[in-house]
Order: structure tokens, then C-alpha cells, then sequence
């Protein structure tokens, strides 16, 4: 025997229209370049929001908070106080 | 929309399955009249031939799905009355679709000729 739902054909309950479902283009933030590699001034180093990494030697920041280079050389990924980072561009000696 | 379709047979027009799927959306859950009418012809007419007739029809329920078929049966008679409940089904079937709003808004009644025989 079949147990008789009166509402076996009735569309789901409670089912509405969700409110969700949106999200906004991602916007690829993060480190741009690694530790140790060599860089060109000017060249960004990390897109974020806010200074999640702050600059640190040789490295300006944006008014978005995206660190770039100021000069040419390599990157450090270097910690700064107890719990924050900074990353600093030091120049590489010129070969004579 | 609540779909019906009826397989008979070709060669004499004998009822071999019958599914019906799909939601009503007459009303909300709860007072969906078209939904608890369709449900108890439907799920009535299974019973019966069970309780009646001692025929228990291979079916699968789940939500907004019944489908049923008709296996062989061996007594004539038995598959005669097995044969005028279901068509007492269609019967009620279309006086809902007649009743409850246009047709073929809530409810959807197809009948299709199949070759293959189960009976």
C-alpha cells in the first residue's frame, strides 16, 4: 500500500526565490612577485587592501595600498615587529 | 504543471503504465488543491487494485513523481477490473484538469499507444 500524501504534487514547500546568489568579480589581490626575485622599479609587488604587508626599504605604496618598487634590485618578504610584514627591495651590487 | 501519461497498449488499447510527475503550482504547499486531488486519484486507484483486487502494481513514489505499470495478469477477469479502476483514474484525472482552471495549466493528460506488451 502506498501511504497517501494529499501534497505528494504540491510544488516544495517553502521554496522561494533565494535573496543570495551575487558575488562580485574577484579581484586577483595578493603577492605579485616571490621572495628573492629580482625586480624593476616600478614593478608591483603585492596588490591587497589594506596593509595586510607594509612597505619596507626601497618600496612606495600606492593609494590603493599596492606596494611597487622604487628600485631596481630583489625582494624580501621580511617580518616587522611581532605579528606584521613588510617587504623591501634591496639593490642588487653592480658587477664591476 | 502536473504531467500525466498513460502507455496502452497499440494492439487493443490496454492501460501498461501510467506516470505522473511534476508540481501542481495551483497554490502554495498546503493548499494546493489540484496537487491533493491528482494525489488522491492517483495514490487511491494503486491502493485499490492492491486491496481489492490482490494486485500489487510495481510503483515508485517520490515527491512530485508516481509512476506505476501494469504487469501480466493471469486471471481475465482480475485484469478487467485492474483495467476499470485505471480508467476510472483517467476519468477522475480529467474532470480535475475540467474543474481546476485551464486546461493544461496545472494539469497534463497524455495518452500514448506503445507497442511494447506487457500483458
Amino acid at each position: 500500500m502506498i501511504r497517501l500524501n494529499l501534497q505528494l504534487f504540491a510544488s516544495k514547500k517553502g521554496v522561494g526565490s533565494t535573496k543570495n546568489g551575487r558575488d562580485s568579480h574577484s579581484k586577483r589581490l595578493g603577492a605579485k612577485r616571490a621572495d628573492g626575485q629580482f625586480v624593476l622599479g616600478g614593478n608591483i609587488l603585492v596588490r591587497q587592501r589594506g596593509t595586510k604587508i607594509h612597505p619596507g626599504n626601497n618600496v612606495g605604496i600606492g593609494s590603493d595600498d599596492t606596494l611597487y618598487a622604487i628600485v631596481s634590485g630583489v625582494v624580501k618578504f621580511e617580518r616587522w615587529g611581532r605579528d606584521r610584514k613588510k617587504v623591501s627591495v634591496y639593490p642588487v651590487a653592480q658587477e664591476a | 504543471m502536473i504531467n500525466v501519461i498513460i502507455d496502452r497498449r497499440k494492439q487493443d488499447g490496454r492501460i501498461i503504465s501510467f506516470r505522473v510527475s511534476g508540481h501542481a503550482g495551483y497554490a502554495e504547499p498546503g493548499k494546493d488543491l489540484v496537487c491533493a486531488g491528482v494525489s488522491t486519484v492517483t495514490v487511491g486507484t494503486v491502493n485499490a487494485i492492491e486491496v481489492l483486487l490482490r494486485i500489487e502494481l510495481p510503483a515508485r513514489v517520490e515527491s512530485g513523481l508516481l509512476e506505476a505499470s501494469i504487469p501480466d495478469i493471469a486471471d481475465e477477469a482480475t485484469g478487467e477490473r485492474v483495467q476499470l479502476l485505471l480508467e476510472s483514474m483517467i476519468v477522475m484525472l480529467r474532470s480535475i484538469q475540467e474543474a481546476y482552471g485551464d486546461v493544461g495549466k496545472f494539469i497534463r493528460i497524455q495518452e500514448r499507444a506503445n507497442r511494447s506488451s506487457t500483458i
